[in-house]
């Protein structure tokens, strides 16, 4: 992936690629990284879940773009929604966090606030298997679309 | 008078998987007994048969995300068995890193974030704020620290075997890929730091405990038996050795090869717990009953492998003794000791002439209809044993792992706390808290100890204030 080091905007799709559309935020980074690897400042990754060491990664992020499936039907299949922190953990351990537990951590660890946005794109399938539907597909193509216009517009046209 | 009552404890917090704690009073509110159940079920052993013995390595690591590369990597030697090979040196060395790494994560994570508000903040303190957010607010520092050092242990994982959790990376016969040069250096550049926040896990825990002598004998002490595998020098070794069982008095009641477990240790089946109950055969259920994990390896070694491990070792034995060895708290000790020696074996591996070395696998076509793998996870002893057709299809599994080597302890510290500290039927939130608190020193992970489907007994009763049986629901 791009530069993690030096990035101040982190783009981020996690899910399960073998639960089929569970893996629309990995296969979102994917097609990103045609359109944005290039780009000096901003990072991508694909990943299982969120844990907490990524905090610790993440403190040198200004914007922060997550990218997950969601079961939840959405009207125009997919919602972008400001993340606010949350400072309380899973009680049964430390194994995934919610992007708002992240967001905490990342304030109580490091007194780090970076804009963070989730957002969720409507899966249909998540049973067994790789590959997304062709719906979520297309949802997901959207997705990838609208965040490279938000980055083109917010960050790379203002010389970030 | 008091009525007999029942509390429960439901979900136990800070453990790895969904576990029930029932604590049985009598009339005058006095603890009767206590039970913790693991209430979760899984189907490993059941669904794996009939598939290539081959992908037991990829398939047994999702039992768990804490602990993979201790599935993996005992899955992997059960392999090694069938196929009959000796794996190539540099595999082993970097089996045995990954191994390392898995440690280094999973004691870190133990520590600074599961056991350390307890430690930190307070059996008794705000239950609000008892817990990983609480010590970041109060101990910012350490916090960010125990974050990095299980990054650290994860970063060895990822470079080895391209991810953090999950990797895929050992397989039978040896490891998918060497070591990079280039990962080799840029990790021996983090061991200074890991070092550093290691002894002061090492340092905070032994202060506590000479501080909180009268609690750390008094909460769920008592004389055991002990179990870990062991070097030919009696050193807890983590990825091979032998399969030693001490008695209270840490005297080696056993000592034998691995594979030969069946012929040492039997598994109990209560009606109550989906988790069965491993014990010593020559001492019978539940006498037999021994602890694993690191107060079971420390207390059933006589030194550790490497030098600063084996100072800090020296410093634990002074203080654990008569019958302190025998404490349950004396488990957060212990595991950082193990974390020190874990780091200094990761970087004796990294520095080993071999470990960048190109040839790391055998291949070969199965030559045993049966393959035994044991190592040490971070809890403990973890066994993985199968049985194969002529095609090297799975026949047979059976996994013993660490929580369930240790299911007879942690019933026996949950009843322990609980008759301590509740009286006269009086539950404080603290007392509640000491009892999940002897379930976490154990560290299990009940995602890994329940992998049986099909014949597992599920037993419901419910008693009257008399204790009689009203109705019983069961299900065969």
């Amino acid at each position: 992936m791009s530069a993690e080091k030096t990035a101040s905007t982190w783009i981020i799709g996690y899910g399960n690629p073998h639960r089929r559309d569970d893996g629309i935020g990995p296969y979102v980074v994917e097609q990103l990284s045609r359109d944005l690897e290039s780009e000096t400042g901003i990072a991508l990754r694909a990943l299982h879940q969120l844990d907490p060491v990524l905090a610790e990664e993440l403190q040198g992020a200004e914007v922060l773009i997550l990218v997950d499936a969601t079961m939840e039907p959405l009207e125009r299949g997919l919602l972008w929604a400001r993340v606010q922190p949350e400072q309380q953990l899973s009680p049964c351990g430390m194994h995934h966090l919610k992007p708002s537990m992240l967001a905490g951590l990342l304030e109580s660890l490091y007194q780090r606030s970076p804009t963070m946005w989730l957002v969720s794109v409507q899966g249909d399938d998540f049973g067994f298997g790789e590959g997304l539907s062709l719906e979520a597909q297309e949802k997901a193509e959207r997705a990838s679309s609208e965040i490279v216009q938000f980055c083109l517009r917010e960050f790379i046209d203002k010389g970030h | 008078m008091a009525e007999p009552r029942k509390i429960t404890i439901n979900p136990v917090s800070r453990v790895e998987g969904h576990g029930k704690v029932v604590i049985h009073l009598d009339a005058s509110g006095e603890v009767e007994g206590a039970q913790f159940h693991v209430t979760q079920f899984r189907g490993y052993e059941r669904f794996c048969e009939g598939r290539p013995f081959e992908e037991m390595p990829v398939i047994t690591q999702r039992i768990c995300g804490i602990c993979p590369v201790s599935h993996q990597l005992a899955s992997a030697k059960a392999c090694d068995a069938i196929l009959g090979v000796k794996i190539p040196e540099t595999a082993k060395l970097l089996r045995d890193l990954e191994h390392m790494g898995q440690f280094i994560q999973s004691h870190a994570l133990h520590f600074f974030y599961l056991a350390s508000p307890d430690l930190l903040l307070g059996w008794d303190s705000d239950p609000a704020k008892r817990n990983v957010i609480g010590v970041i607010g109060a101990f910012p520092d350490l916090a960010r620290k125990g974050i990095r050092l299980r990054k650290f242990g994860q970063e060895i994982i990822k470079a080895l075997g391209g991810k953090r959790v999950h990797p895929a990376f050992a397989v039978p016969g040896g490891v998918m890929n060497p070591l990079a040069k280039e990962d080799r250096d840029s990790l021996l550049a983090g061991f200074e730091e890991a070092y550093e926040t290691a002894q002061i896990g090492l340092d905070f825990i032994k202060g506590w405990v000479e501080k909180n002598l009268t609690e750390v004998r008094r909460f769920a002490t008592y004389p055991s038996n002990y179990a870990g595998l062991m070097d030919e020098k009696g050193c807890p070794n983590m990825y091979d050795g032998k399969f030693r069982i001490a008695g209270p008095d840490r005297k080696v009641l056993a000592e034998f090869d691995p594979s030969r477990y069946l012929d040492f240790i039997g598994e109990h089946v209560e009606p109550w717990s989906y988790l069965k109950f491993p014990f010593f055969k020559a001492r019978g259920y539940p006498e037999g009953g021994y602890r694993v994990g690191p107060l079971g390896r420390l207390n059933a070694a006589e030194g550790m492998s490497t030098p600063k491990a084996d100072q800090a070792f020296r410093a634990y034995r002074n203080l654990a003794r008569d019958g302190l060895e025998g404490s349950t708290l004396m488990y957060h000790y212990t595991r950082m000791i193990e974390l020190l020696n874990c780091l200094e074996r990761a970087e004796v591996l990294f520095k080993d002439p071999g470990i960048c070395g190109k040839e790391i696998r055998i291949t070969a076509d199965p030559s045993n209809e049966e393959g035994v793998g044991v190592i040490e996870a971070p809890r403990g002893i973890l066994i993985h044993h199968y049985q194969v057709d002529q095609h090297g299809a799975i026949r047979k599994v059976n996994l013993i792992v660490a929580s369930g080597h240790n299911n007879i302890a942690m019933n026996r510290s949950v009843e322990l706390v609980a008759k301590e500290y509740i009286h006269r039927g009086e539950v404080k939130e603290g007392f509640l808290n000491r009892v999940e608190g002897a379930i976490r020193c154990y560290d299990p992970c009940l995602s890994c100890s329940t992998h049986a489907l099909g014949q597992m007994p599920l037993l419901v009763q419910i008693f009257d204030q008399e204790q009689r049986l009203v109705t019983e629901i069961k299900r065969d």
